[in-house]
């Protein structure tokens, strides 16, 4: 998508959240245009609800128009893109809205590591009536992203899925870096057995 | 039972020479996944609800950070909008001139002789006329069908006085309160529908 442009002039990430903070709708519509699908993408592969991944999308932008500019300026450049900040704005909706809809226990997604390990292995187990239903690799794997305990999950979502660097997922997931590749690690060593067993490798 | 090699901590699954069948079955399912994430897309729905959200939204701000100026008439706002909307569409003098004429229409139109002496004392509907948008006319409903992207909203707050002119009932007691419209206006500048909200 080419830049968002006014008077001739290049508007850069930093200045387009300016202009969100001051009210401008054309540059929010904008930004909305260019990164809706990955903050989509992002709330279905963590939520695995498309309702719920709309509502978290729209409250991410509706956020956004109702930043003062002294917020607006909460948003630096040089610290990370603007697709991290608004997942970050995401995450923090998402995790509202599954906690609402009780699909998350309070434990589920832990500051620290300690409870992330012992997260229900239940949810993990896939359901092995889904499977049979869906004897794909790829829609498996989806299950068991969808079953990782939300520590995890979003790890592999941000690493795996959105393919961001290790820094700016520890960034959005507010964990420090070294937890941040805990987490990539267990999940995707659960996403190996998950798939081990589905495929018979096992 | 294979397991990943816990070797493998911290190293994309692409690059590790280390890599076992587990790993390598679950970096191409990986990369599938990705591939097919990547056709999600936002529901064109979606799009037009943000939008008129955040426009509400912001319109809330705007009338937040202005409740602290001084006071003014409704339709003195409503210039002061036009001006401020129209002093941001893309140039032209063609625009500009519809854009005026449209301002000009849509102030004139709101200033004509209503009929709220005769509304006001009308017995209420029972249902509440801020749930929908009302076209202005004919013509403007089938500007709206037919070219719903080219439309913006415009918020604005008038004595619930003038809902008469609309020709809703209202409170008498109640006329001097305002009452928060969006004005759905076209390409032009012409205000094609209008609804309240409660």
């Amino acid at each position: 998508m080419s830049a968002f442009v006014d008077q001739g002039q290049v508007v850069g990430d930093g200045q387009i959240m300016g202009r969100i903070a001051a009210g401008d709708s054309q540059a929010l519509a904008w930004l909305f245009k260019r990164d809706s699908a990955r903050v989509m993408r992002y709330c279905l592969a963590i939520a695995h609800d498309e309702q719920l991944a709309a509502d978290a999308l729209q409250d991410t932008f509706i956020s956004l128009a109702t930043l003062t500019p002294a917020q607006g300026e909460g948003f630096d450049p040089n610290k990370g893109s603007l697709l991290g900040y608004l997942l970050g704005i995401a995450r923090h909706h998402l995790l509202a809205a599954l906690r609402k809809s009780s699909r998350m226990v309070s434990d589920e997604w832990p500051n620290g590591e300690a409870v992330a390990e012992t997260a229900s292995e239940a949810h993990f187990a896939l359901d092995p009536m889904r499977v049979e239903v869906t004897r794909q690799s790829t829609h498996a794997l989806m299950h068991a992203v969808a079953a990782l305990p939300l520590a995890f999950r979003e790890a592999v979502v941000l690493v795996d899925l959105q393919e961001m660097t290790y820094e700016e997922a520890a960034r959005i997931a507010n964990v420090p870096l070294n937890t941040l590749r805990t987490r990539l690690h267990r999940g995707r060593n659960r996403l190996g057995q998950a798939l081990a067993q589905f495929s018979g490798l096992d | 039972m294979k397991t990943i090699d816990p070797n493998t901590f911290g190293v994309t699954f692409a690059d590790s020479a280390n890599c076992d069948a587990a790993s390598e079955t679950l970096a191409l399912s990986m990369a599938r996944l990705r591939a097919e994430l990547a056709q999600v897309k936002v529901p064109a729905h979606a799009l037009d609800r943000m939008l008129f959200a955040t426009e509400q939204a912001m319109a809330a701000r705007r009338r937040l950070e202005s409740s602290t100026a001084a006071p003014e008439s409704w339709l003195s706002d409503l210039r002061g909008r036009l001006s401020r909307v129209f002093a941001t569409q893309p140039p032209g003098w063609s625009m500009g001139l519809a854009s005026m004429a449209g301002a000009v229409a849509l102030i004139v139109w709101l200033g004509q002789p209503s009929r709220q002496a005769e509304l006001a004392t009308q017995p209420s509907r029972g249902q509440d006329p801020a749930a929908y948008f009302m076209p202005l006319d004919t013509a403007g409903a089938a500007i709206v069908a037919v070219d719903d992207t080219a439309t913006w909203l415009m918020p604005l707050e008038m004595p619930r006085a003038q809902l008469a002119r609309f020709g809703l009932p209202f409170d008498p007691s109640q006329a001097a309160t305002p009452v928060r419209a969006e004005f759905l206006m076209n390409a032009s500048g012409k205000p094609v529908a209008v609804r309240f909200l409660p």
